[in-house]
């Protein structure tokens, strides 16, 4: 048996590095890249479902030579869905129902094992997040597998010297009850993992507009936090704002709507094409802690919400808070990259605040200042589209209650 | 009742030891503090051979692999087999007291408790990074050296988490001593308990260093009153005792003992350096 005293152990501790991550989906490899080159993020996800093994370890090199952490989440999520691994990860024979991930041979399982680390080395990898299956009410196979799942994920982190990472992705009836969020997380967390990667099934819309649903993830990732590893958020997208304000060390996020939370239907077979068409571009204002469209309702503020929303960036340069505006100010990828770098910059210094505590009060600050400022335009007859404006208070409630409700997890955390 | 062995019986079925005194004895077994051949000082306990064998073996194996200064370390464990009908673990002998004894000169300063404790947090993340629950963490299994350093002590009831259970009980947690237990000791089910369930019980040791006070047990209260208190009770963090300590410590402690386990922290490590800082 593999002998590891306690001091041998602190070395796996903590590699998690706080701060802005790339969540790679479809075709934002190269972004990531581009904006490390600029100092924004720390560390990439990359995802076989979006990309080919070949391509993988590619990337996990050029990432790792601009100083980023790299993992790679192998997308466990549903694992018989009908977008499985790209071409080459060779993850398909693992694939299974959850009731037969849970029953895994020890043969099957040692050979996962040794596959999650011959990834882990070839992508470059700094650790190994364990495959885990949605959890879901009412299903303890699905618990049973994860817990599979991570025990070959932990043999094959021990056996290259990585850390393992226990990802905990929580299903939309999970996450309906209280109780049944504590008994998920509860399970999840008697892994010996090294830190937590959590990705939250919101109910439907683009961002969640509800304060009791962001107030019941909020108590989650407090609950995470407080175990003493580190968390990471994943599929934070905007929502970012909020992950170091509850106690989150890292937020993983990419530009696709798609990835704004746990989404499912990113690993469903779409019967046509899909992508955005022609959409005007959707201009990111960190004044606003939202998106609105570029140039036409950009330009139609006044002069002085303009410069509150004005937002620069080195991919937004050519927008100016003074008109000329026109579209060719901001080409459609340029959006995504100034979004990422928005949001990056806000978790990097929400992070560099060093306390939980006080980065809830600064977030609250941030979107109670966004909630006055789409007043401000509302009442100034100016409606924005995507309702843009429907979050901010609701998150800016949650943080108050969850600060409210877990004083004396904030003080621990201040203890750490 | 405790298992008991009359001392010259084991004598004669333990010929290799010289016994130097008889320990306290619990349910489950009968202790001796004995010598080897070589003048180690040694614990040997004599198991009640109405347990099931199998029911910790395997624990058992995973436990000697550990050396830590803050765990006794596992010498040998015998199951009833074709060649003896012996049923025995010898442990290092550990001289000094038990942390009843120490924990009768309650309430312990801030810095004292945290001496203490960051060093049993210790020796639990050298459990836990080998995925052991000791289950039965209470002050007779903590011993106390003269120069202030505890080691835990009897693994009688140690589970390996990355086992499959073997414990008699098809569901039921209930397994220790319930004036230490955890609620999910009380409620759960063996899945519910892992290193939280450990720290739970530290937690009340702790609590009990500061306070002088044990959070939840009353005199004269039952078994079902002490579950209700357990599961159910928070009072023990709002009664002038504990007001009055340290926030430091009053936020730790009340996270150990959180109700339900996610709440409680997950790493002995982390619990082990707050305590640290505590020590100045």
């Amino acid at each position: 048996m593999l002998i590891r005293s306690a001091t041998s152990c602190e070395r796996w501790r903590f590699k998690l590095k706080p701060g802005f991550w790339h969540q790679c989906g479809d075709r934002s490899q190269t972004i990531a890249l581009e904006q490390l080159k600029l100092g924004n993020g720390v560390g990439v996800i990359l995802s076989p479902r979006d990309l080919t093994y070949a391509n993988a370890k590619l990337r996990g090199k050029q990432y790792e030579a601009h100083g980023a952490s790299v993992l790679v989440d192998p997308q466990f999520y549903l694992p018989t869905s009908s977008l499985g691994p790209k071409d080459g990860w060779d993850l398909s024979p693992f694939h299974l129902p959850a009731a037969k991930l849970a029953k895994l041979s020890p043969t099957a399982v040692s050979a996962l094992s040794r596959h999650l680390a011959a990834i882990s080395k070839a992508c470059s990898c700094s650790g190994i997040i364990a495959p885990a299956v949605i959890l879901e009410a009412g299903h303890p196979e699905v618990v049973d597998a994860n817990r599979v799942l991570f025990a070959a994920a932990k043999t094959a982190g021990d056996s290259i010297g990585v850390p393992t990472y226990c990802c905990i992705p929580v299903g939309h009836s999970v996450v309906q009850s209280s109780a049944e969020i504590a008994n998920a997380l509860a399970a999840a967390t008697s892994n010996t993992s090294s830190g937590w990667l959590l990705a939250w099934e919101f109910g439907a819309g683009r961002l969640p507009a509800s304060t009791s649903a962001v107030q019941a993830f909020g108590s989650a990732c407090v609950a995470l936090a407080t175990s003493g590893k580190p968390v990471l958020h994943l599929c934070a997208g905007p929502l970012a704002i909020l992950s170091p304000a509850f106690g989150c060390k890292a937020a993983g996020v990419c530009h696709s709507q798609n990835t704004w939370k746990l989404d499912r239907s990113r690993f469903i077979k779409k019967k046509k094409g899909g992508g955005g068409g022609d959409a005007p571009p959707r201009y990111f204002s960190s004044g606003l802690w939202g998106t609105l469209v570029f140039p036409d309702e950009y330009a139609a503020l006044t002069p002085s919400q303009r410069a509150a929303v004005h937002t620069p960036t080195p991919f937004s340069l050519g927008v100016r808070a003074t008109p000329p505006f026109n579209r060719a100010q901001l080409p459609k990828w340029d959006t995504n990259k100034h979004l990422l770098f928005a949001i990056g910059n806000r978790v990097k210094k929400l992070t560099a605040l060093g306390s939980a505590r006080a980065a809830a009060v600064a977030a609250k600050k941030d979107l109670d200042s966004a909630a006055g400022l789409h007043a401000s335009i509302a009442a100034s007859g100016k409606v924005l589209k995507d309702e843009t404006a429907a979050y901010q208070q609701a998150w800016s409630k949650s943080i108050e209650l969850v600060l409210a409700a877990h004083k004396n997890d904030y003080d621990f955390l201040d203890l750490l | 009742m405790p298992y008991d062995v009359p001392i010259d019986q084991a004598k004669r079925d333990f010929k290799e030891y010289t016994f130097v005194k008889r320990l306290t004895a619990s349910e489950q077994k009968c202790a001796f503090h004995v010598k080897n051949k070589e003048g180690d000082d040694l614990c040997l306990k004599i198991l009640n051979p109405t347990c099931d064998p199998a029911r910790v073996a395997r624990e058992i194996a995973a436990m000697q692999s550990i050396t830590h200064p803050h765990v006794a370390r596992l010498r040998e464990y015998h199951t009833p087999d074709a060649s003896s009908a012996r049923y025995f673990m010898v442990e290092d002998f550990v001289p000094g007291e038990d942390l009843t004894t120490v924990l009768a000169a309650a309430p312990l300063s801030r810095k004292a408790m945290a001496k203490l404790f960051s060093k049993i947090f210790d020796g639990l993340s050298a459990l836990q990074s080998q995925g052991l629950v000791h289950r039965d963490l209470k002050p007779s299994n903590i011993r106390v050296r003269g120069d202030g350093t505890p080691v835990i002590i009897d693994f009688g009831l140690v589970r390996h988490l990355g086992l499959p259970d073997v414990t008699a009980t098809a569901e039921g947690a209930a397994i220790g001593t319930p004036m230490f237990f955890a609620p999910e000791q009380f409620t759960g089910t063996k899945r519910d308990i892992d290193s939280r369930t450990d720290f739970f019980a530290a937690g009340v040791l702790i609590y009990m260093a500061m306070t002088g006070n044990h959070p939840f047990a009353k005199v004269g209260m039952g078994y079902k009153q002490l579950e209700a208190a357990v599961c159910n009770d928070a009072s023990c963090l709002t009664v002038p005792g504990f007001l009055k300590l340290e926030q430091s410590v009053r936020v730790l402690t009340t996270k150990l003992l959180e109700k339900h386990r996610i709440n409680r922290p997950a790493d002995a490590h982390t619990v082990r350096d707050i305590l640290r800082k505590m020590e100045v």
